[in-house]
Formats: C-alpha cells, structure tokens, sequence
C-alpha cells in the first residue's frame, strides 16, 4: 500500500461505528467504514468486516435457538485474532487473505460480489464453497473463531452479556479471568522472590 | 548435618519438587532455575481461551520447536519441526511445570511393573527390563506421597491391590456423581469390579490449602484453591518458608560445565534479562521433564563428555517412554433417564473416579499371563469450546454449520453427556523411541532443539484393544449410546518418560539405583527419565516417590 493511502486509513481511524469496540489500535477507511485496515508482518490486508458478519451469520445464523455470529461479536472476536502477535503469523496470513477468497468466488461463478447476492444465493455459494477443500478449511477456521467467541469471558470482547454461554445453559468455571490475567496480559506475569 | 551443601536444581515441577522441600528442610541452600515463569495461584483462572487456546503455560513453537520424525515409505526417518505442525511435547513451563495442570489421577505402579521381563518375559522388539529396585523400595515413599502431597481415596482390597504401609488414604474420598454409583453396577453386572480412583487433590484442608471446591475446571487447569498437589503447592510453597530456596523463574538451562573430572561445576543458565549467567553449585539435579532432561545433557558435551554429559556410553535419550493405550467413550442420553436421575447425572464439578484394574494381567490360551493394564473412566472435560469443536463436523466428515450445527449443539450441551475411558497399558521401550540433538534447528536462543523418534510396539497396540473390549462393555451395560474407542500409536505428549534410565550396568544405563548419573559425580536426575518402563498407569506418583527417595538419599549422604 501507498504511503498516502495508509494515511487515509490512519486519519480516520476513530470514525468507524466499528472502532468502538475494537480492543486494539486499527484503522479505518475513509470512504468505506466497514473496510478495516489490518498489518501483518508489514503486509497490509483490508478486511471487509460486512462480508465477515454475512459469512459468519450463516455459518451461525440467528435461530429461535440461538443468537447469530454477528450478536456474539465474532467479527470482533475475528479482528482481535487478526491483530494478536502472539498467535502465529502464518495463521493470521490465513485468516486474512481467505475472506476476500470468497468474494472472488462469487463474482467468478454468481458474477456478483458476496454482499450483493440474494439471501439463497449467499448460502448457496457458501454451501458450494464448504466442499471445496480450501473452503472447507477456511470454513472450519471461521466457526472455531465464532465458537471461541461464543464461549470466551467477555472482556475478550464478544459474547456480550454472556448470551452465547447462556443459551447452552454453561455456567464456566470459578474463577473467571480478569482484565489482568487474560491472554495475552496473563504472557506478562512473572513474579519474583521477596517482590514485595 | 555435617555441612551446608549447596543443590541447584533444574525445574520445579513434579520430580524437583520434593528434592526442593526436603533438602531446604534439612538446611541446604537449594537454587531453582525454572524455565518458565513464575504464577501464583491468584493468577490462575478458568479460562478456557488462555489455559488451552494459547500458548500461555507452554513455549512459543516459533521459538523453542522441536522436531518430530516419521517414517517414510521407504523405511527412512525424517524430521519435521512442530511449528509446521505436529504434537507439541511441552508441558506446563511454569514454576510447578506440568503438575499445576494435572487431573491428578494417582495411581501406584505394581510389584510387578518392577519386573516386567522377569515375571512377564521378552516382547519383540522391546527393551524392557527389570529395574533395579523393587515395589517395596519405593512404598515408604508412595506412603509419603500420600500424606505430603495429599491423596484422597478409598481402598478397597482386590486381586491387583498394591500392598500398603497405611490402611487408607490420609483424606477420604471426593465427592462422585450418580454416575458412579450406574458405573459400579454395570460392571458388576458383567462380572468386573471397579475401585475408587485416589485423586492428588485435597478432599479436607491441609496447612494453607484448601479443599476442593469442585470447579468442574481441574485438568488442564491449575487449580484456585491449591486442593490440587502441585509441586508449586505442596511442596515449593512450603519450601520457600524455610529461606533456603532461591527460585530464579525465566532462567533456562542450556549447559552443565564439568571440571575435566566427571564433576559439574556450573549450570550456565539463559536469564529473563537476556543475558546469560551460571550457578556454582556442589550438587546439580535435573528435572525438566523427560525429553529437555535428556537435550540438557546432550547439549553440555565436552572434551570429556563428547557425545553429551553422562553419555560416553550412548544412553542418554534411549528408551523414552509413554503412557500407551487409548480412549474410548459413549453417550449418556437423559431421555432414557428418569428428570430426577438426569439431574444428578448432569450435576457438575464431582468426580467419577471409577478404574478398573481386573485386567491388569491378561490370561492366554496357554494359561501363561501377559501384562495388561488400567481403565479409568471420567466425564469429558467440561471445555466448551473443545466440545463444540469436535461437533462441527458431519457424520461424513463435511462441515456442518448453520441451524443444525445449533441444533446439535443444544442438544449435545443439554440432553446428555459424554462418559470417557481412559485406558494405560506399557509403552515398550525400542531402539525407535529417543530423544536427539536436531543437526539444524536452533531455539531462539541458537540452541539445537530436540528431535524425537516416537515409534510404538505393535504389542502395545494390541493389548490396547483387549482392554477397549472391556471399557465398552462396561458403557453398553450402562445403557451408553454411541459407543467407540481409539487405541493409537500416538504418544501421548503429557506422559512422557525414560530417556535415562536408572540400572546396575553403567552400559546399559545412564543413572544409578539412586539416580546419580554413573559417569558423572554430582549428578541427578529425578524426574520421569529415571523409569526403564513405566507401569500401566500415569507417572506423577512415581515421580514424587522417586524424588523423595532421592531426597532422601542425599540428605543421609551430604
């Protein structure tokens, strides 16, 4: 990316709706909101967090049953892994680069980008997209994220209000992680002999 | 005490832990160099993203990979780092180690794991042997497991039982679901008897610990209230009090220095503010778990040493060992249970703790015996995202997502729960089962990781599947639905042991009948890497008892 481009992302940083919610520093386009600039390993990848809510709600739809990926706050949840150092680079690459892979699929074969297909034709693409075996493993990556964030404390930044413990009837465990040992904080813990 | 001995030990986990407390007891000075960091238990959390998502409580594989070999079609070994992919043989890099994350199923071995080729004789291809002391030299010890670190049971006396110095467990038993009760009358039904399984964790309060407080959360997880016999609870705690220990945590080992002599001198040391530092010391003990006990050694070769400390008879990192055996498991579906039953069934938090040790020797058709193993049965770990992980596929292996994926999930959360087994038979040791130095890769220090060949006895396989048998036949009786089991080859990374084995026979081993490295003066070894074979259980007991025997060793010798 350009210098002047990744300005224009920075410059904007805290206009997006999105960007209240995210728990780390990130940027905005100015001309689309919903486009999320993430770097890794200076490779910059523009995550398309409206196709990341469509793909995920129908991995993980609102049904009577269940709340929706999209009110879990996986796309939330999907960033922060984006974003997470800790976790290998290789993973986010893969993470980042796959998305945009189902928006090419569905303007090669419904000659129409993901967000503009009709209702069926969304679940039919990703259906398609499942038996591929690519799909099926950018897919499987997709819901374990939506899982993760279904069941993680909320200070992880999804499952809001705990919904998607509640619905399952699980309770978690006793005690619960706080802002200062959660994952990556709980990295930084190291005490020493006679510290105090 | 005639003198105060200095003793710097290598790892804090379940084979340093009791060489810690003793020695610091009886007034040496003991330095601890743990790799990992320092935790306390108020750092601990049941958080199922930091404590089994991430790599929070072992390295990074970027930085410290080691490489795991497979054989080619052709008959060829090659290695492949596991920060490609692959099993992850860290455990619990923190001070206390792995033992912080233990379930704690405790379990002793049998007289007859201390001879298994006497009483048993030769298997193919293995390299088992008898160790150099019996049952009744380690029971004193076993005994003192019990009461230091704390096991909570219930003996009830059977074919299989181990003999004892004490009548029953010095803490009664903890608390068990229903299923327990549906588990001991199924197998009755069928002709087998199951025993309570003694568990490392705190029914009553002992010193500053608290019992168990049934957090559903045990494995995998360490443990809120310290019920759990960790080496940081139990024992290290305890040895800080006296002010003989000091505990350097983020402090990596990467050299033993000798003298020209056979005696170390130095345990050079990478320290967390990047710069390296020695220990000078009179006594060295290592204890890092099996596979980076035996790299150490490997890694401080020497003009004297050329092939790695306490190996100029080429046996450090020979003969590793694991728990063989396998799962199994099926569905305990509530329809088929009165609402009242059902209820108890789902209650969370108590115990199974259920083992069937009847097949501990298998009979063959020529009425000779072979060595079988143990079942213990439990509920599936309450982890909700592993569980929901494992749901995410259909029966023909496609991804199932969307509303039925939901559907599925409700049920499977809510409708029923999944009883397990766990089965442990012997991990035969072979000349396709070591630890070496990897000729190319470096940790992020620029040290040479360790390259594990993990080859299985096909004979392991085997017995394995017997013992499934009876595991599922226990569950069909109880009415279980979705019945399997999975007897693998696949070492399971959390149990590991061997690499250098204690014996008689300076050729053949690399430690003598009390763990001092033959070669080697001042050297110890006291984790699982003492142990020839391991007995068809879990190794923590043993290790403990070992460690304690050394201690104990030590304090009468310095």
């Amino acid at each position: 990316m350009q210098n002047d481009q990744r300005r224009n992302f920075i410059k904007t940083m805290i206009i997006g709706g999105i960007s209240l919610q995210l728990p780390f520093v990130f940027s905005c386009n100015s001309s689309n909101l919903n486009i999320v600039q993430i770097n890794i390993e200076d490779k910059y990848y523009q995550i398309d967090t409206l196709l990341l809510k469509e793909i995920a709600d129908i991995l993980f739809p609102k049904t009577s049953i269940s709340p929706s990926a999209s009110e879990l706050k996986a796309d939330i949840y999907y960033l922060w892994n984006l974003n997470d150092t800790n976790l290998k680079a290789r993973k986010r690459h893969y993470l980042a680069s796959n998305l945009s892979r189902i928006d090419n699929y569905c303007k090669e074969n419904y000659k129409n980008s993901f967000i503009k297909l009709s209702k069926t034709k969304k679940e039919s693409a990703i259906k398609e997209i499942s038996l591929e075996t690519w799909g099926e493993n950018y897919l499987s990556s997709l819901l374990t994220i939506i899982i993760e964030a279904m069941f993680a404390n909320q200070i992880y930044g999804s499952n809001p209000e705990n919904i998607g413990r509640n619905w399952l009837n699980f309770k978690g465990g006793y005690p619960q992680p706080t802002i200062n040992n959660r994952y990556p904080e709980i990295l930084n813990i190291n005490h020493v002999q006679n510290e105090n | 005490m005639k003198t105060k001995k200095i003793i710097c030990v290598i790892g804090s986990g379940a084979g340093a832990g009791p060489i810690i407390y003793e020695l610091s007891k009886a007034g040496h000075k003991v330095i601890v160099l743990e790799k990992g960091p320092w935790l306390r238990t108020e750092d601990y959390s049941k958080d199922e993203i930091a404590m089994t998502r991430r790599d929070v409580v072992t390295p990074k594989l970027n930085n410290e990979p080691q490489v795991i070999e497979f054989q080619k079609l052709n008959g060829d070994w090659e290695g492949k780092p596991n920060n490609e992919g692959g099993q992850n043989f860290w455990n619990g890099s923190v001070v206390g180690g792995s033992s912080n994350f233990m379930s704690g199923y405790f379990h002793r071995m049998k007289p007859n794991d201390f001879k298994l080729l006497s009483t048993y004789g030769p298997i193919n291809k293995s390299n088992v042997v008898d160790w150099p002391i019996n049952y009744e030299d380690l029971e004193p010890y076993y005994d003192k497991v019990e009461k230091e670190i704390g096991v909570s049971g219930k003996i009830i006396k059977h074919r299989f039982q181990e003999p004892r110095s004490s009548n029953d467990f010095p803490y009664p038993p903890l608390a068990e679901n229903y299923v327990s009760e549906l588990l001991d009358k199924s197998a009755n039904n069928i002709g087998f008897e199951l025993m309570p399984i003694p568990r490392a964790i705190l029914s009553k309060a002992k010193d500053k610990r608290n019992a168990c407080y049934y957090s559903n959360f045990c494995g995998s997880y360490a443990c809120n209230s310290n019920a759990k016999g960790s080496s940081r609870a139990a024992l290290i705690n305890k040895a800080l009090e006296t002010g003989n220990v000091e505990l350097l945590s983020l402090s990596k080992v990467f050299h033993l220095e000798t003298n020209g002599k056979g005696k170390i001198v130095k345990a050079h040391y990478h320290s967390a503010d990047g710069i390296d530092r020695f220990i000078v010391a009179d006594i060295f003990v290592v204890a890092a778990q099996a596979i980076e006990t035996s790299r150490l050694l490997l890694l401080s070769k020497n003009k004297e040493f050329p092939n790695g400390l306490a190996n100029n008879n080429s046996q450090v990192g020979k003969n590793l060992i694991f728990s063989a055996g396998g799962v199994g498991g099926g569905i305990i579906d509530y329809n088929e249970f009165s609402e009242q039953d059902a209820k108890k069934l789902n209650m969370s938090g108590v115990f199974v703790n259920r083992s069937l040790h009847q097949f501990y020797e298998i009979e063959k058709d020529n009425n000779s015996k072979i060595k079988g193993g143990i079942i213990d049965f439990l509920f599936e770990h309450a982890n909700p995202i592993g569980k929901s992980i494992r749901n995410k596929w259909n029966n023909d292996d496609t991804i199932l997502y969307g509303e039925e994926y939901q559907k599925k999930l409700l049920h499977y959360f809510t409708k029923q729960r999944k009883l397990k087994f766990e089965i442990f038979i012997d991990w035969q040791p072979n000349d396709n089962c070591f630890v070496s130095l990897d000729p190319k890769i470096k940790d992020k220090w620029g040290d040479s990781v360790a390259r594990l060949r993990l080859a299985a006895n096909t004979h392991d396989l085997e017995i394995g599947e017997i013992l499934a048998k009876k595991g599922k036949a226990i569950l069909k009786e109880l009415g279980c639905k979705d019945i399997y089991s999975n007897i693998s080859s696949y070492p399971p990374p959390n149990l590991q042991a061997g690499g250098c084995r204690f014996g008689t026979n300076p050729k053949t081993s690399v430690l003598d009948i009390n763990c001092k490295a033959h070669d080697v003066e001042n050297l110890y070894i006291t984790d699982g890497s003492f142990m020839p074979t391991g007995g068809s259980v879990t190794y923590t007991w043993t290790i403990y008892a070992n460690s304690f025997r050394v201690a104990e060793y030590l304090i009468n010798t310095l």
